[in-house]
């Protein structure tokens, strides 16, 4: 069963054109954050989404919630579109679908106690579990993250990144969630802590039958905790499918070059000097035409210029949008 | 000959900070050969960017040396007056790579003028009869920045993150520098952009034989690009040996987890989590520091501080039982 489906999520920014722009009469620039976008998650399935940043992997979690309103394309939880749901069915979706935001600090209300900031959902969402047993709920889970009760009447400074991280996971889970947003849960924290809490997500997965969507720019996270991977280039999935089969080969020439460019831990006695992608990522208020990636690609043609490649069929459980896929 | 070029010996920092004493650095001992790439890793607090700022002598006023000593070719840094140190050595015979690109070019001036500087005042010598504008072009050219001479006219702004990186890599390099202390260049980059600075630094170091001590916090970056490693744990330098070594064949309890925590290959096995959390520089466990978190940990190690034990490969570790480290992998 899907519990989430994306079809041709479009989404653009509008920058604010400045007096000279007026002057001459042009509209704003559009940035084209994210476009054509499809995918979807199986329940129980971690899906991530890598890319660089400014690739739109952020603005994909952020419109997959509905925080922010898409341009274009449908999104259906449980094969019910967002756009057609009654308010009480929305409401029913925002309970449970959770979001693990990327700032950890500035996610949690410096002015509360952690023990109001997890009671806050309770607040928001009446009627999910009976008001006296609330706070026996906060504090089974803040035991499940890992945290003392002690912790409840704290306010967030006091705690480190790496708690901090687990107040923003007792949140999530507060109303029991089937899907969790997880956007670069482990960016910022040292390794030790980084490790913790990715053993930590895996356990709360198995144990509440989670699904994921996990954002993340750290491919061997990603290849550790996924069990499928969207490679995102210039707001487009280049490529879709298995993580360990796109990981072992990859299909489109940049997710080649991007998994080419981890710097894999090795442990060889001669240094090793890989071969590097060149250029940078063009802007997205002027991507460049037909294949977003050409200018970059060692292996493109002159058809790459001019055609946009579509996301198709490799085979079985792969999608690639390339011309001359590898 | 003494291809020396840096010694540090017993150095000791403190912070002060509303009458809280924090051990920032403790008994450090390194040395660093001609040519040579230090790897410097440990997690945040543990005392690495304090080492290269101290090397630089940038260290915040509430930083106090309380003991030991720098040598740079054999003089002892901490002696020297800050008007000489400033104009010999500084930014001159020992250069600085900041981990933050965006913050570490002045924004209102262009980027031609920040590099000339810098040419003019410290790097004279080395363009001898040569025009100051074309020695700018070319080191940037060098940098691997297309279209060098129109960008030098561009304000930082104008720049994006690697290309302002190889900005400050050329202001590093045009001075031909014995020593460059690189704190955490690539981590505020994407992976391949990262990717494109390691290797253009891989072919630096080859062309100016420069040692260099490069101070990060991710494993996989250090165990491509340094010959040597040095890991620190709260303030302490608890491993120093050879790249191959350190991780094949860890000797320090630290050093054995820290490697087992990175996401391997296979999504069957646990990553192994270091319990507990770094401790707090103002109250440090007795013994060991890494006593309260160590799975090797026995009676000795919460009452005596180890000393470095020198390792028949070659290296140094900070533990009482390192023949024990490894017999549980």
């Amino acid at each position: 069963m899907n519990i989430i489906e994306v079809r041709d999520l479009k989404k653009y920014f509008y920058k604010k054109s400045g007096l000279l722009y007026k002057l001459f009469g042009l509209g704003p620039q559009i940035i084209q954050a994210v476009s054509q976008v499809s995918f979807n998650i199986e329940k129980g399935n971690t899906m991530a989404l890598v890319g660089e940043s400014g690739c739109g992997k952020t603005t994909v979690a952020r419109l997959v919630l509905k925080l922010i309103e898409k341009e274009a394309g449908q999104i259906y939880f449980k094969g019910k579109a967002l756009d057609e749901m009654t308010e009480e069915e929305f409401r029913d979706y925002r309970e449970n679908a959770a979001f693990i935001a990327q700032d950890f600090r500035s996610s949690l209300n410096p002015r509360k106690l952690v023990g109001e900031i997890l009671a806050e959902p309770f607040r928001i969402h009446p009627g999910v579990i009976d008001k006296s047993k609330e706070e026996e709920r906060i504090k089974e889970i803040v035991n499940l993250v890992g945290l003392n009760e002690e912790a409840l009447l704290k306010f967030p400074h006091e705690f480190s990144g790496g708690q901090a991280r687990r107040i923003g996971v007792a949140r999530a889970l507060m109303l029991n969630p089937e899907f969790i947003v997880c956007d670069e849960p482990t960016s910022g924290l040292d390794l030790s802590i980084s490790a913790a809490i990715i053993n930590l997500m895996r356990d709360l997965k198995k144990e509440f039958d989670l699904t994921y969507l996990w954002i993340s720019h750290n491919l061997n996270v990603v290849r550790y905790i996924s069990d499928f991977v969207g490679v995102m280039y210039l707001g487009r999935i280049i490529e879709i499918g298995e993580t360990q089969d796109v990981f072992n080969n990859p299909s489109h020439p940049y997710s080649e070059a991007l998994i080419e460019s981890v710097p894999s831990f090795s442990r060889q006695k001669k240094k090793v000097q890989r071969k590097t992608l060149e250029g940078e990522v063009p802007s997205p208020i002027d991507p460049p035409p037909g294949c977003p990636f050409h200018p970059r690609c060692k292996y493109s043609q002159a058809k790459c210029k001019e055609v946009i490649p579509e996301l198709k069929t490799r085979n079985s459980e792969r999608l690639v949008a390339c011309h001359f896929p590898l | 000959m003494d291809n020396k070029i840096l010694a540090v010996n017993k150095l000791k920092i403190i912070y002060k900070k509303r009458k809280q004493r924090f051990l920032a650095l403790d008994c450090i001992n390194l040395d660093l050969e001609k040519g040579e790439v230090l790897g410097v890793v440990g997690e945040s607090g543990s005392g690495k960017s304090t080492l290269g700022l101290s090397i630089m002598r940038l260290l915040p006023p509430q930083a106090r040396i309380k003991n030991g000593e720098i040598f740079f070719k054999g003089k002892n840094i901490c002696q020297i007056k800050e008007s000489k140190f400033n104009k010999e050595m500084r930014g001159k015979e020992i250069t600085y790579i900041p981990q933050n690109p965006q913050n570490s070019l002045n924004p209102v001036f262009k980027v031609g003028r920040q590099l000339k500087d810098i040419i003019r005042y410290r790097a004279k010598e080395n363009f001898k009869g040569k025009d100051i504008d074309q020695a700018a072009v070319e080191i940037m050219t060098k940098m691997g920045i297309a279209d060098a001479e129109k960008r030098l006219d561009e304000y930082p702004h104008q720049f994006s993150g690697g290309m302002k990186q190889r900005v400050l890599l050329s202001m590093a390099f045009v001075t031909n520098p014995t020593l460059l202390i690189a704190d955490e260049p690539t981590t505020a980059l994407d992976v391949t952009v990262e990717a494109q600075i390691l290797g253009l630094l891989a072919d630096l170091i080859k062309e100016y034989r420069s040692s260099i001590i490069y101070i990060t916090h991710d494993l996989g970056v250090v165990s491509e690009i340094a010959d040597r490693v040095a890991v620190f744990y709260a303030g302490r330098a608890i491993e120093i040996n050879d790249r191959y070594n350190i991780f094949n064949n860890p000797k320090h309890p630290y050093t054995e987890a820290l490697i087992r925590c990175l996401p391997g290959e296979s999504q069957d096995e646990k990553l192994t989590v270091i319990p507990g959390e770094i401790p707090d520089l103002s109250d440090l466990p007795s013994g060991c520091n890494f006593h309260p978190r160590c799975k090797y940990a026995k009676e000795k190690c919460k009452k005596e501080k180890p000393g470095l034990f020198e390792l028949e490969n070659g290296g140094q570790t900070a533990c009482f039982y390192h023949e024990e480290v490894g017999r549980y992998a």
